[in-house]
């Protein structure tokens, strides 16, 4: 109740400033990304560990790579993730790579306007660098056009009056274009947890309007859709469980943890479908990152 | 008088043993405490093989021989017999999916005897230290568009063909694939039919 509630709440304050926001919208300046050469192995890399494979293909269903309708259930409803392949008309084949930038770092809709729900983690990805999005853009273009199944979300009332979304933005978004090329100054660990592999997505309690709570960052989650916990994954936590940097990178790679448990559960399918395919280099700076995480 | 103190007490002894022996699996009784029992086998087992496999510890095919075996001996029917319909009671962390996928679920369990048999088969074999994983000599077309299946892009087959296969022909695969085969299979089976707490 006390979500409904609120989401109404932001509706109604959504009516007064939205003039105000289409004013001021262009904050991020637009990029000179079709200046930008990207490399295909490298987005396709980026891809996978991002998650766009693992969420935007209905593996289960038996969908095709990148064709959507793969279903991600939330306390908000059931969110279906859209077709990515280069079809013109059910997937992004007749985008820009300014669009895509858009969609991926801003949360918006190129074509329609309308903010995408934060399901899809464009608060993280809005740490990528103009290279890493002219990556992504050129391996995205090499997908086949296919479709998937083709689904609206389920979402309740009122949560599927995407107006409220607007405010969400404002209130929960923090855009962290000032922070991108992090991986460009040497710190990759902290560009792949806090972007690409987007892990406080799941390792970070959320509020009851779905927004995370930034004072208990990878702190944790519990009651995650289908009862599932989060364990903490800070350095304090992860070291007095006995976690070293090998046992971190092997997790990642194996889904073995040092007790000889093999995870399962969302986190199971992370690693099955994303974190796998990474190479040592990068699950070592992943490890090393959490294991020096420390709160203020 | 003496003989009645003895029985007595012998009596009292098995049963505060029981006692602890079900307060050690939070309550488990029956099935839920014999496979939850099982399953800590498997686990020791596999800390015992991933210590080896990372490079923690030194590799000794005899040690890998007797992991095996003990996964041998706690897969296939033997783990799913511990499984009758519906026995879900605390504080079991199985989902009711078992169930209605039985045979996904039997499948699963008996690709782990396949995959275990082999190990202990390969354990002499060909060790590869493929520290890259899946992301060895994957082109961008695989990484991108492959059958998320295809993980292990460094041989010439997949999981999905690797299902078809018998011990034998697991078993001439270098030692590490092999092992990664058991660990994919214990998170296939984890990731659709375990409860995830902690």
């Amino acid at each position: 109740m006390k979500m409904k509630v609120a989401w109404l709440v932001m509706l109604l304050i959504v009516g007064m400033i939205v003039v105000i926001v289409a004013i001021t919208e262009s904050s991020r300046s637009l990029p000179q990304l079709s200046s930008v050469s990207g490399s295909v192995e490298r987005g396709a890399y980026l891809a996978r560990i991002s998650g766009c494979i693992a969420c935007h293909t209905d593996i289960d269903g038996g969908g095709k790579p990148l064709a959507g309708g793969a279903p991600i259930e939330t306390d908000f409803g059931v969110f279906y993730s859209p077709n990515l392949t280069t079809h013109k008309k059910a997937g992004i084949g007749g985008w820009t790579i300014e669009q895509f930038a858009k969609a991926v770092r801003e949360g918006i809709s190129p074509v329609t306007g309308d903010r995408y729900y934060p399901v899809f983690p464009y608060t993280f990805y809005s740490g990528f660098s103009d290279q890493d999005i002219a990556d992504l853009w050129v391996a995205f273009n090499t997908v086949k056009p296919a479709t998937g199944k083709e689904q609206s979300h389920t979402i309740s009332f009122p949560f599927n009056l995407r107006s409220g979304l607007v405010l969400w933005q404002l209130l929960f978004f923090d855009d962290k274009s000032v922070a991108a090329d992090v991986a460009g100054q040497g710190r990759r660990g902290e560009f792949l947890v806090e972007t690409a592999a987007h892990c406080g997505a799941c390792h970070t309690q959320r509020n009851f309007l779905g927004a995370l709570d930034r004072s208990a960052w990878l702190a944790g989650a519990k009651n995650l859709p289908g009862d599932e916990v989060a364990p903490s994954i800070r350095g304090q936590e992860l070291s007095s469980s006995g976690w070293k940097v090998i046992d971190i990178s092997y997790a990642l790679s194996t889904g073995i943890k040092p007790d000889g448990d093999v995870m399962g559960g969302s986190m199971g399918e992370v690693i099955r479908h994303g974190t796998r395919y990474m190479n040592k280099q990068d699950r070592d700076a992943i490890a090393q990152y959490l294991l020096e995480y420390e709160t203020d | 008088m003496k003989f009645r103190y003895v029985t007595g007490a012998c009596v009292l002894s098995i049963l505060f043993v029981m006692t602890i022996d079900v307060w050690a699996h939070s309550g488990a009784t029956g099935v839920v405490k014999e496979r939850m029992d099982s399953m800590k086998e498997m686990k020791e087992s596999m800390k015992s093989l991933s210590a080896m496999f990372k490079g923690e510890e030194t590799y000794n095919p005899e040690r890998v021989r007797d992991a095996a075996n003990i996964l041998i001996k706690t897969s296939g029917e033997n783990i799913t017999r511990l499984f009758p319909e519906g026995s879900l009671h605390k504080p079991s962390e199985a989902k009711s999916e078992i169930w209605s996928e039985w045979n996904q679920f039997n499948t699963l369990a008996e690709r782990l005897n396949v995959y275990s048999s082999a190990l202990s088969k390969a354990a002499n074999g060909e060790y590869l230290s493929d520290e890259d994983g899946a992301a060895t000599m994957m082109g961008a077309q695989d990484m991108m568009m492959g059958s998320t299946l295809n993980h292990m892009g460094e041989m010439n087959w997949t999981q999905e063909e690797a299902v078809t296969m018998g011990v034998d022909e697991v078993a001439r695969m270098p030692v590490e694939n092999v092992f990664k085969l058991v660990a994919d299979t214990c998170s296939d089976c984890h990731t659709r039919y375990r409860l995830e707490k902690d």
